[in-house]
C-alpha cells in the first residue's frame, strides 16, 4: 500500500477497486486522527509544547516562556524568580539604592543603600597663618579628602572649591560654610596622631568624596563642645559636572588666625 | 589703607601671604556682603524660632521631640 511521504499515512493504491475506496479512506482518516490526537484538549491560554522528539508528539502546557506584561504594576518593576520556574515582580527601590543579593528576601534580591566604603586616611600636610582669605591647593593623588580647620573666633565664613560660584553646585547652600555660630571648642583630635587647636578656637571639618570622579560630593560640619563630635551639619553639595578639584578657599569677613590639616585616602 | 591679607598654601605649608590685589579685594568685598547678608537672615530665623518657642513655652529639646 502506498503511504504519504512525510507521515506514512496509508493511502489507496491506483489499482485498488472502487469497492475498497471507503475502507482505504477510513484507514487514511484513522491514521491522521491518531497522529493528531495530541492536539485534542487544552484550554484557553495554553500553548502546544513538544512532549518528545517524536513527530507530532505534543502536549498542551502553560506558556512558560512568555511572562505577561500585566505582571508589571509600576515604573521600575523588575522580574525575579522566587523559585524554579516561578516569576515574581520586584518593585523599584528608592533613589540611590542598588540591587543587592539577600537570601532572606522572597526573590533573593532587595534594593538597598550602598554600603559605605572603608578608607584609611593619611595625614598629607598642614598650614597655618593669619589672613582674611586662604586658598589651599588640594594635594593630588587622593580620592577622598578630609580637612580640619580652626579659626580664632566664631563667625561667618564661606567655602569655595576651585573658585566656583553657586551655579556650579546642586545645592542652594552651595558655598556657605557657617553663617552663625557662637560656639567655641577646645580640641579636635583625628586619627590619634594630631591634636590641633586649643581653647578659644572654632573648629570645623570639610570632607570631599570622589575628588577626581563623578560630581565630587562635599560635606562640611561644625565641631563643637570641645570633644570633637560633629554636632552641626553645615551643608552638603554636589557639583553639576565631573571636575577635578584643585583648590579649597576659605573666606572670612575679617582677619583670623587659622590652622588647617589635610588628610587623604584612596 | 592697606587691603586684607590673602594666604596661599598647600600640603607643605604656607606658600605666600600678601595683600589682596584690587580684583581680589573687590571679590572679597562682594563675598563679605553675602556672608553678612546670610548672617542677618540666619539671625532673623534664630530670633523668630526663639520667639515661637517662648510663646509656646517649649525648650529646643521639647520642640525637637514634638517634631519627631
Amino acid at each position: 500500500m502506498p503511504t504519504t511521504s512525510n507521515f506514512g499515512w496509508t493511502t489507496p493504491a491506483d489499482t485498488d477497486l472502487v469497492k475498497d475506496g471507503a475502507a482505504a479512506i477510513r484507514t487514511l482518516g484513522n491514521g491522521i486522527d491518531t497522529s493528531f490526537v495530541d492536539l485534542k484538549g487544552g484550554t484557553t491560554g495554553q500553548v502546544l509544547a513538544k512532549a518528545s522528539n517524536s513527530d507530532l508528539d505534543f502536549t498542551w502546557a502553560s506558556d512558560a516562556t512568555g511572562i505577561p506584561a500585566t505582571i508589571f504594576d509600576a515604573k521600575g518593576d523588575i522580574i525575579a524568580a522566587t523559585a524554579a520556574d516561578t516569576a515574581s515582580r520586584l518593585a523599584v527601590g528608592s533613589n540611590g539604592q542598588v540591587l543587592t543579593a539577600d537570601s532572606t528576601a522572597s526573590t533573593g534580591l532587595k534594593w538597598a543603600s550602598p554600603a559605605m566604603g572603608s578608607y584609611t586616611y593619611t595625614r598629607i600636610g598642614s598650614t597655618s597663618g593669619t589672613a582674611t582669605s586662604l586658598t589651599y591647593t588640594i594635594t593630588s593623588g587622593y580620592k577622598q579628602l578630609y580637612y580640619a580647620f580652626n579659626v580664632t573666633d566664631p563667625g561667618s565664613m564661606y567655602l569655595r572649591l576651585n573658585s566656583l560660584s553657586g551655579a556650579n553646585y546642586q545645592n542652594s547652600y552651595y558655598h556657605r560654610l557657617f553663617s552663625v555660630n557662637t560656639t567655641t571648642s577646645t580640641s579636635i583630635a583625628l586619627d590619634g596622631a594630631v591634636t590641633i587647636n586649643s581653647g578659644g578656637y572654632w573648629n570645623g571639618i570639610v570632607q570631599i568624596s570622589d575628588v577626581t570622579g563623578n560630581k565630587p560630593f562635599v560635606e562640611w560640619n561644625c565641631v563643637t563642645n570641645g570633644n570633637g563630635a560633629v554636632t552641626t551639619i553645615g551643608g552638603i553639595a554636589n557639583y553639576n559636572s565631573n571636575i577635578t578639584l584643585s583648590t579649597l578657599q576659605f573666606v572670612w569677613t575679617n582677619s583670623k588666625a587659622y590652622e588647617l590639616v589635610e588628610w587623604g585616602a584612596n | 589703607m592697606s587691603k586684607p591679607t590673602i594666604d596661599f598654601a598647600d600640603g607643605n605649608g604656607l606658600i605666600e601671604s600678601r595683600e589682596m590685589t584690587d580684583t581680589e579685594y573687590a571679590e572679597w568685598l562682594e563675598t563679605k556682603k553675602k556672608i553678612e547678608d546670610d548672617y542677618a537672615i540666619q539671625a532673623e530665623k534664630v530670633a523668630a524660632r526663639k520667639a515661637v518657642l517662648e510663646k509656646l513655652g517649649l525648650t529646643e529639646e521639647e520642640m525637637a521631640a514634638l517634631l519627631g
